[in-house]
């Protein structure tokens, strides 16, 4: 049986479809970076609203505000934020007695700038040229020399022995280094045993003195911290018992709230923006994973498969072989449509979940209520969500009611009709990006 | 020029470069050393490193890399201080390991000054 197509058909075929390939491709990584983009942005924005239900439910410790926290969400029910006022306002006051029994307050800082200043200083004047006179005596037969007396009458070295010369050696380049101050080692012995002593007692002294006015500069420090702290304990009490509120809502999520918060309609619309952010994340994260990751994949394999045969097909060894129509057909089917209909649906979806504007609060928190059609108005089936599936296999009769009508001025895009469109012809999602 | 010692001159010297200066130093002053001179008087009996027997001039290591002269013990010593201190013997003893060039033709030179003192007086 003759192969009909030759490389050059071949050829002739890739060139055709390379380029589609390739903006698939540029397509599919703009759609990845508005993504992720998307994400990011939904990303900082929970941790936002979820302060801002925080505020909004305890914006004071008032028994008022706190009677309303248990209500809406049944935490802080037996808080006592006047005893807990109290408990920390006592506790400041007994560091604060305590600080006064060890440290006189009032002249403490006196005593930081004044004489513990001057004399820290003053030792440190003094000590500069003890340390230089130390400096310039080093030399490493220093100890030696004075361990054996040498410059006094007691120096029993003879003088044919060459240590006798090392050590004459030794103390003249010791008075030299000295500046010339004594002409007779004997001398500077003497001042250096004095030196040496008066510049370990002033030494101590310094060390001491600057610890001292460390220790009364960090306990003055703390006074003041406490001091500040006593203006501030509703403030401190109030953070206490929002991180207690905060900790509650994050262990028992949007669950705490059901039902309870019904009948505070401001709460609720604050509650239902922080949970629905929160869905819109999910459905975000779960449209990339499920649908454009494998799209772009099968378009990145195909375009890297078709490159690598190009170059194979161009060289001359290749030049006379053949190809059956079959193959040729197989290999350059016309994918275009199936291409199209992908991005008609990804683009509804997506838009849904990017173009959706602050309407959360028509969300709700019951199970019968699916957040996705609320961000799409009902107009894109949303099966790459293993959720939005689930709920519709559990509520069969289930149809999506618009909460708002078209007097609202909420507009849709072109994009949504054509993803009905797209949906009504009964096939399965799933066959639209297998990369086939 | 700097007045800085070239680094050759603080390098520490082996005894047998250490003898070479010595030998060198104490000729220039006029002695005529003969190494390893065999040095035998009240009851002692050692090689010297370097000696001039008519000058009663010399030098000796006591001290080496590898630890004490064996030869020197305590009571050889203070036979030979004993001459050294009559003023019948001249012997620089280099009773310390770590020698350097400069340190040692300083201490030569000393040495020998005060043996020229000795004699002359």
């Amino acid at each position: 049986m003759s192969r009909g197509f030759g490389v050059r058909d071949w050829l002739r075929r890739a060139r055709d479809l390379l380029p589609k390939l390739q903006d698939q491709s540029d397509r599919f990584h703009r759609a990845q970076r508005a993504h992720r983009d998307l994400a990011e942005r939904l990303r900082q924005e929970i941790p936002e609203r979820f302060e801002g239900l925080l505020l909004d439910l305890l914006p004071d410790i008032t028994a008022a505000s706190l009677q309303r926290v248990a209500k809406v969400t049944g935490a802080l029910g037996g808080a006592d934020p006047q005893g807990m006022v109290a408990e920390r306002r006592t506790a400041i006051e007994a560091e604060q007695a305590e600080i006064r029994s060890d440290v006189e307050i009032e002249t403490a800082q006196q005593r930081i700038e004044g004489p513990l200043e001057d004399e820290i200083t003053e030792l440190k004047r003094s000590l500069g040229p003890i340390r230089r006179f130390l400096r310039e005596a080093k030399h490493p037969r220093l100890d030696r020399l004075l361990d054996c007396d040498y410059g006094t009458p007691s120096y029993s070295v003879p003088w044919w022995r060459l240590s006798y010369y090392s050590d004459w050696k030794a103390g003249d380049e010791i008075l030299e280094a000295t500046g010339a101050e004594f002409e007779e080692f004997a001398a500077f012995r003497e001042a250096f045993a004095g030196r040496f002593n008066q510049g370990v007692i002033s030494q101590s002294k310094y060390e001491a003195r600057v610890e001292e006015q460390g220790v009364l500069k960090r306990t003055l420090s703390r006074y003041r911290e406490l001091e500040q702290s006593l203006t501030q304990v509703e403030d401190l009490v109030l953070l206490e018992l929002r991180g207690t509120l905060r900790a509650f809502l994050q262990a028992r999520g949007e669950g705490a709230l059901e039902g309870r918060i019904d009948a505070d309609r401001g709460a609720k619309n604050m509650a239902l923006g922080w949970v629905g952010v929160g869905k819109r994340l999910q459905y975000v994260q779960e449209l990339e994973r499920e649908r454009l990751t494998p799209f772009g994949a099968a378009i990145e394999k195909s375009l890297a498969k078709m490159r690598r045969k190009s170059v194979k097909y161009a060289r001359p060894k290749k030049a006379y072989t053949r190809f059956s129509a079959d193959e040729i057909e197989r290999t350059f089917v016309d994918r275009s449509a199936k291409w199209d209909k992908f991005w008609t649906r990804y683009d509804a979806a997506f838009a849904a979940l990017n173009d959706f504007d602050d309407r959360y609060h028509y969300g709700r928190f019951e199970d019968d209520f699916l957040w996705w059609d609320l961000f799409c108005d009902g107009r894109v089936k949303g099966r790459f969500s293993e959720e939005v599936t689930e709920f519709y296999e559990e509520y069969e009769e289930y149809s999506w009611e618009s909460p708002w009508d078209d007097s609202d001025g909420y507009e849709w895009e072109e994009g949504y009709a054509a993803a009905a469109v797209a949906d009504a012809d009964g096939r399965d999602e799933g066959e639209l990006w297998d990369g086939s | 020029m700097s007045d800085e010692a070239p680094k050759i001159r603080q390098a520490q010297l082996t005894e047998e470069e250490g003898c070479a200066l010595l030998k060198v130093r104490f000729n220039e002053a006029g002695f005529k050393i003969q190494e390893r001179f065999v040095f035998e008087e009240v009851g002692v009996s050692v090689e010297l490193d370097g000696f001039d027997p008519e000058a009663r001039v010399g030098y000796e290591y006591l001290t080496t890399e590898e630890g004490d002269r064996i030869e020197f013990t305590p009571s050889v010593v203070a036979s030979l201080e004993g001459l050294m201190e009559k003023g019948e013997l001249f012997l620089l003893m280099i009773d310390e390991r770590s020698v350097d060039a400069k340190g040692l033709s300083l201490a030569a030179e000393r040495f020998l000054a005060y043996v020229k003192s000795e004699q002359s007086s």
